[in-house]
């Protein structure tokens, strides 16, 4: 990634050559959809070159989106839009939201707590090689519900790894143990909003548009099918790689230095009650998201060096995100890729499944979270006055691109760990992701169709 | 890669030996120290103050690393770790080949000194 090598310049400018020949060719558009166009391609190509880090990527899109349709606008003919229009979204209510959930994750991982309860389990799952694989993705799921999908599968990876060295080289039960690692880790981050950005990216743009999704109402689309994926996933890893292995345990005496059990406990399951409970105190999750900050600090467990090291290039490519996304709605772009892209009179329901697919595609070969920014804003503008199925929806295919070592940090982590091949990963997660969006797409189009009003609060 | 700072083996003052025991101590919410003693002469020879430690097995070290880690590239953490597990046997080689090369310094202070 670093020093300026010559296939990074190249590729540089090549994709500047792109967004110029873009503006160029799209002359029949207002002069500000070809400039936001010229933009979106930019930060297209670079999410999927990654030449420079995709949170960069990000806030430069949103720079060129405030240069560039701002005062910039002037020099194209066209009418400047204000600034705030591209930072406010860095201070979208999501962000907080998703930064109270990086302190508690941090506290977590800080007093050891996350090993301490992988262990806890692990130590109870016996030696039957199934239960203990259904195992192990079970609470790699649980930890990736509310910590980052990449440090849930470091510890289990590192926990699993010395048990899976003394199998059979190349045997079919390790295989099973590190590809059901990441892609728990991968599904798991889908049940809450703050599992995982993409979530994020759809709570953000809904909230630009003044649609209000409950942490509670995610969890009653996200959760149960959670499960539901999970259990498939495991079901169809245990069939792909058959074990004659019949006994299988892991040792886990591993010493913890784990304290403040009881505040970090008490903090958490508070603030996951606040969140589930919104409907009755109305106080919005963004705001019971600060809770635990201002506790572990008063009690001195989250210090000014812990602040420092939250992962604050993730929030700026969700802000980035959403400014791209704010960019896309204000200049009218997203209603003319709508216009262009889907046939009118198309069913609703057939354009939710080809976007579910489409994205679970393309997050397949890039960051999941720039899929979520390229595809959701015009999702968005495609659905309506209904948005909320069609964003969730999306939003969660996005974490089922899981066919590659590079599709997600997880694989990348589990496919280094060199216990399994790239073929292993991609004919299981191929499978999987195709699965799991029919499973998702049918799954919200019941859910919707019992409760039409559920998730709308406008 | 080519061979650049300075490298040599750690040696008691005392006795000149280079056998050593390593006195690792972990305090939680302090750094690690390491107390290195001389194996032949019992004498107190240095201590360390560890901010990242790789064991024998680099990328479980690095799965440690990650822990406390948030990332959203696959491509981005994929090089990371194959990075950092090259960077440590390609750093442990070229250590051993600078103490080949290198003139012996009297004291691992010195060398310590220069490269500041
Ligand atoms: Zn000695």
């Amino acid at each position: 990634m670093k020093g300026w090598s010559l296939r990074r310049v190249l590729l540089g400018i090549t994709g500047i050559l792109l967004a110029v020949l873009a503006y160029l060719m799209l002359g029949s558009l207002p002069p500000r959809q070809r400039i936001m166009a010229s933009i979106f391609i930019l930060t297209v190509f670079l999410w999927i070159t990654e030449i420079i880090p995709i949170f960069v990527t990000a806030v430069l899109s949103a720079f060129l989106c405030a240069l560039l349709l701002g005062q910039g606008a002037t020099l194209f003919g066209a009418q400047p839009l204000p600034a705030s229009l591209f930072f406010n979204p860095f201070a979208n209510t999501v962000i907080v939201l998703m930064f109270g959930g990086f302190v508690l994750a941090r506290v977590f991982s800080r007093n050891y707590l996350d090993e301490e309860f992988c262990d806890f389990i692990l130590a109870r799952l016996g030696n039957k090689p199934q239960v203990v694989l259904l195992g192990i993705m079970g609470i790699t799921a649980v930890m990736s519900m509310w910590m980052s999908n990449t440090a849930t599968t470091a510890i289990m990876v590192a926990t699993v790894l010395p048990a899976v060295r003394g199998l059979r080289p190349g045997s079919n039960l390790a295989k099973a143990l590190m590809l059901g690692i990441p892609f728990a880790a991968n599904i798991g981050g889908i049940a809450t909003p703050i599992g995982t950005p993409p979530n994020a990216i759809a709570l953000g743009l809904l909230a630009e548009r003044g649609y209000t999704v409950s942490f509670f109402t995610w969890m009653i689309a996200g959760f149960p099918l959670m499960v539901v994926v999970l259990l498939i996933t495991f079901g169809l890893t245990w069939a792909m790689f058959k074990t004659t292995v019949t006994e299988f345990s892991l040792k886990v005496s591993r010493e913890h230095p784990t304290a403040n059990r009881g505040i970090v406990y008490t903090t958490f399951f508070a603030t996951v009650l606040l969140w589930l409970t919104d409907a009755l105190h109305h106080i919005p999750s963004a705001v019971v998201a600060l809770v635990p900050m201002l506790v572990f600090s008063v009690a001195g467990l989250f210090s000014k060096e812990d602040l420092r090291l939250i992962a604050w290039d993730i929030l700026l490519l969700i802000g980035g995100g959403l400014a791209l996304g704010a960019g896309i709605k204000e200049t009218g772009l997203a209603d003319t890729i709508v216009q262009y892209a889907v046939p009118s009179g198309f069913p609703k329901f057939g354009v939710i499944a080809l976007f579910s697919f489409f994205i679970a595609l393309i997050a397949t070969f890039m960051s999941n979270t720039a899929a979520a920014t390229i595809v959701l804003p015009i999702a968005v503008s495609l659905s309506g006055q209904s948005p909320m199925m069609m964003m969730i929806t999306v939003a969660i295919c996005t974490s089922y691109g899981m066919a590659l070592p590079i599709s997600t940090p997880p694989n990348a982590i589990a496919y280094g760990s060199e216990m399994i091949q790239s073929k292993d990963m991609f004919r299981l997660g191929a499978l999987v992701s195709i699965v799991a969006v029919i499973v998702t797409v049918a799954w919200q189009a019941l859910l919707f169709l019992v409760f039409p009003g559920l998730a709308v609060t406008s | 890669m080519s061979l650049c700072g300075s490298s040599k083996r750690e040696h008691c003052m005392k006795c000149e030996s280079v056998a050593m025991l390593n006195y690792v101590m972990v305090k939680p919410g302090c750094d690690t120290e390491v107390f290195v003693e001389c194996a032949t002469c019992g004498a107190f020879v240095a201590r360390y103050t560890l901010t990242t430690y790789t064991s024998e097995d680099p990328y479980r070290s690095y799965l440690r690393l990650m822990r406390k880690k948030r990332s959203d590239s696959g491509a981005a953490t994929r090089q990371a770790g194959q990075k950092f597990v090259t960077e440590v046997w390609e750093g442990y080689r070229q250590a051993k080949d600078l103490v080949a090369d290198s003139e012996e310094v009297d004291h691992l202070e010195e060398i310590l000194d220069r490269t500041e």
